[in-house]
């Protein structure tokens, strides 16, 4: 439908791109569903981060926090899953939550989710044991969890 | 970002209130004046000019002078963006016909049909909305920063001919980002056929390039900006630029323009282009691309940079300064959350591609004047 053209190098620009492309490293995996009955997964799925709702939005949802928490740890998108952990942050009360967050950012997950696990449990920022989690991610190899665990000791 | 545009609103309400631009316009190093006497024929390639700075006291920030070009009689739409490096600066002034930005007599600045796009490059392009194509005449341009500057750069380009249905891309893989050409491509497909399908530009030449650059950027932040200016010399410049990144370094964000309208018609400003976040578009477990998502990402991104607002903001009081696109208002928040969401504006805007949220229907709609804003713009060819 379009052309593909391979365009000479620049003086910021390396290589072509498409050439050194490996083929696709993955096997197709199912499709994961989107969780059903959610009234809030369609609100974490704004085009723009600063369009997720608050928790005043939220709370007028039935279960918002356990929605919050069902779509945190099994959505099938990332966007999704990570938005929610950071909606969490907004539940201090929430021990289910915390301990949730905790399990991600302690866990093996994707980066990107214990980088979001570790903004989430901002809402607990002063716990000794977040402080503690804080401090040893701070020497994890992603940028994203490093940027995380700062923001979570600052 | 927020801030800074209070304290310069701020600022120059405080400039209204005494008077202090009532005398009129200055004349640029372009030459002309109100009458646009003897000022340059509006480019069609867009090319670069030195534009003068000065510091005003009274405002506590620096005035450009005001530069006047000739737009000629068949110019379809044009592009203008003030580059200031490192500095942030907006538009105080775009007259062409109407007035259609004023800082200074204008109490609504930053209303339809620009609201302020605040940057290290800030852009104009019309048209942007049923009323503001080019008119044959005189065309006036004044920005303004709260830095103290002496110089800055207008980048000003336009289009001449209605001929055109295709919008070339400039695609920057950045550092060790990894995205297949596969995934690209069924990306840029679903992009394709929103486009297609709702009237606008095909894509074109799609220009595949890698940067060099870390492949995580903070958003709005000078590496982003930096990774911007680094393309500069590369692709086409009237083609649109999309970098790839593989992440933001804060959470939760897909892509993002640079502003609206971002920087177009020209490379390697701090605001050419839009980011895409790859990870961002994973599946829940972080194994593979959604690459419907990212193309409806890509479409929603590039919509903005090119011009297009929101047909409505979440809260529902808020809306774009185009007039055939439905709006969504307070009263369709049928579960009383505060929000207007897609599914509740159905039929009023909910299945636009420009839309605040998606909904549990694609979003696929375009409106006849959105069509427009992007079959005609400056970019297309």
């Amino acid at each position: 439908m379009f052309w593909m053209v391979l365009a000479c190098s620049g003086k910021a620009v390396d290589e072509p791109a498409g050439v050194e492309q490996p083929t696709p490293k993955l096997e197709p995996l199912a499709p994961v569903e989107p969780m059903q009955g959610s009234s809030l997964r369609m609100l974490l799925k704004a085009w723009h981060s600063d369009d997720v709702p608050g928790r005043e939005v939220f709370d007028a949802h039935e279960d918002a926090i356990v929605q919050l928490m069902e779509l945190a740890r099994d959505d099938g998108e990332m966007i999704v899953r990570e938005r929610a952990m950071l909606s969490l942050s907004l539940y201090p009360e929430s021990a289910e939550a915390k301990a949730l967050l905790v399990g991600v950012a302690e866990g093996d997950e994707h980066a990107k989710l214990r980088a979001a696990a570790l903004r989430g449990l901002g809402g607990w920022k002063t716990d000794a044991d977040v402080v503690a989690l804080a401090e040893s991610a701070k020497a994890d190899a992603d940028p994203r969890v490093q940027a995380a665990a700062a923001a979570l000791l600052e | 970002m927020r801030h800074l545009l209070l304290a310069l609103s701020a600022a120059f309400v405080l400039a209204c209130a005494g008077g202090i631009f009532d005398s009129g316009l200055d004349s640029g190093d372009l030459g002309g004046g109100a009458a646009c006497e003897g000022a340059p024929t509006l480019p069609t390639e867009a090319t670069a000019y030195t534009v003068g700075w000065r510091w005003d006291e009274q405002v506590g920030g620096s005035v450009s002078d005001t530069v006047s070009f000739t737009v000629p009689e068949g110019t379809v739409s044009l592009a203008a963006t003030m580059d200031a490096g490192s500095s942030t600066v907006a538009w105080s002034l775009v007259r062409n016909g109407s007035t259609w930005v004023d800082l200074y007599d204008d109490p609504d600045w930053g209303g339809p049909p620009f609201k302020p796009s605040l940057g290290v490059a800030s852009s104009v392009v019309l048209p942007n909305n049923e009323v503001t194509w080019p008119q044959p005449g005189c065309l006036q341009l004044q920005a303004v920063s709260l830095d103290d500057l002496d110089s800055a750069t207008l980048w000003i380009g336009s289009r001449q001919t209605e001929a055109g249905s295709r919008m070339d891309l400039n695609v920057y893989i950045v550092g060790d980002t990894v995205l297949y050409e596969d995934e690209l491509e069924a990306a840029l497909n679903v992009m394709f056929d929103l486009y297609v399908e709702g009237n606008g530009p095909a894509i074109g030449d799609v220009a595949l390039w890698s940067l060099d650059g870390s492949a995580f950027v903070s958003p709005g932040g000078e590496d982003m900006q930096q990774m911007m200016q680094a393309s500069a010399g590369t692709g086409d410049p009237r083609a649109v630029d999309l970098f790839f990144i593989t992440d933001f370094t804060e959470s939760g964000i897909l892509g993002m323009a640079s502003g609206l309208p971002g920087a177009v018609m020209v490379d390697g400003t701090g605001a050419s282009g839009v980011v895409l976040a790859v990870d961002s578009h994973l599946d829940g477990s972080g194994q593979a691309v959604d690459t419907d998502l990212l193309g409806e990402t890509i479409a929603h991104e590039v919509g903005h940079q090119l011009g297009l607002f929101h047909l409505t903001e979440s809260e529902g009081d808020d809306f774009d300064p185009i007039a055939d696109t439905p709006e969504c208002p307070p009263n369709h928040d049928d579960n009383g959350d505060g929000i207007v969401d897609a599914d509740e504006c159905i039929g009023l805007g909910g299945d636009n591609f420009m839309f605040w949220v998606p909904g549990n229907v694609r979003q696929e709609a375009v409106s006849s004047t959105q069509s427009d804003v992007l079959w005609f713009s400056p970019v297309v060819k």
